[in-house]
């Protein structure tokens, strides 16, 4: 009897089921050995894949991972380039919603939230950009347009974040 | 319901990583395979937990994982496929002292390893002792002995003349 054969006795077998469950377990390993090196390439969070800079001009940009994996920390950077001594940004509404926010460095003269969204108060140096840092916690999944503004100048940007 | 979903979708994952990784995994624990599992199981007990301590948030995943549990089982009693499907089924490999080796090698299996079960359960020396060795869905060997235990091997002798 062939080995691909199925034997009755001593046990009932099923030797189709049986190479179709190989082809699987085949299948299920490249996977499983596939998605920690896919990983690597940010796909997940963090890597060349997801770190983004999304920039209006010589005045804002914004540096932020696209890809985030809910309650994972991640940061926004944002550096603005402004003449005045205060520089005010404002952040879409939807943004509070999403992320808790856990810090701001430096911290802002005045800050509130409404339906506008969020709006920072900052002192700018005295030469050179400021960098404004905002730690988060994502806190919902999903695929969200964002967008952050300084005076008439903006920026948007899209972010995912996986369960 | 959010811990419902999670602890839904985490039980499936680990079913599945435990079935499809092969029967070998999970037939052959070694002290390192228990520290894996002790190391997989501190990574889903975060994941499972988030922020919430709660006993509700503990009591709706222990039911959930316990629930789903329950539902596979009366599954595979119900069902001789689901039950094949779920657990998977058992496969000669060795029949009548002669390895069958194309299947012990598509099920990551060596000869030795037969050997060993063997020497351990009916103290077996050679192969051709074996009458079938059965891979378990559950990954453990089974052997059927060519003799069974308390038969008396009965050899051919020359009378004198």
């Amino acid at each position: 009897m062939q080995e691909q054969e199925s034997r009755t006795y001593p046990i009932r077998e099923d030797m189709r089921f049986q190479k179709r469950s190989w082809i699987t377990e085949r299948i299920a390993w490249v996977v499983i050995i596939a998605l920690p090196v896919i990983a690597l390439s940010g796909l997940f969070t963090h890597g060349p894949l997801s770190d983004r800079i999304t920039v209006s001009g010589d005045t804002l940009a914004v540096t932020y991972e696209r890809f985030q994996r809910v309650t994972r920390q991640v940061q926004f950077k944002i550096n603005v380039s402004a003449a005045d001594s205060e520089a005010t940004l404002r952040i879409g509404p939807q943004f509070a919603e999403r992320y808790e926010i856990t810090a701001i460095e430096p911290t802002p003269l005045k800050s509130s939230n409404g339906v506008n969204g969020l709006e920072l108060s900052f002192a700018t140096p005295p030469s050179g950009p400021l960098t404004v840092v905002i730690w988060t916690h994502p806190r919902k999944i999903g695929s969200r347009t964002f967008e952050v503004a300084l005076g008439d100048v903006s920026v948007s940007f899209w972010t995912l974040v996986y369960p | 319901m959010d811990t419902i979903i999670k602890s839904a979708l985490i039980y499936l994952f680990l079913w599945a990583i435990v079935r499809l990784s092969g029967r070998r995994t999970i037939g052959q624990m070694t002290a390192f395979d228990l520290v894996l599992f002790l190391v997989i199981s501190g990574a889903v007990q975060r994941a499972l937990t988030g922020q919430d301590y709660s006993i509700i948030n503990a009591v709706l995943i222990i039911c959930t994982f316990v629930g789903i549990d329950v539902l596979l089982t009366f599954a595979e009693r119900g069902s001789p496929a689901a039950a094949r499907f779920l657990k998977g089924m058992p496969m000669i490999v060795v029949e009548n002292g002669r390895p069958l080796s194309w299947r012990m090698k598509s099920a990551r299996l060596t000869t030795e390893e037969v050997l060993e079960a063997g020497r351990r359960h009916y103290g077996l020396e050679r192969m051709d002792q074996i009458k079938f060795a059965i891979l378990e869905a559950s990954g453990e060997i089974s052997i059927v002995p060519s003799m069974q235990p308390g038969q008396v091997e009965v050899k051919e002798t020359k009378k004198a003349d």
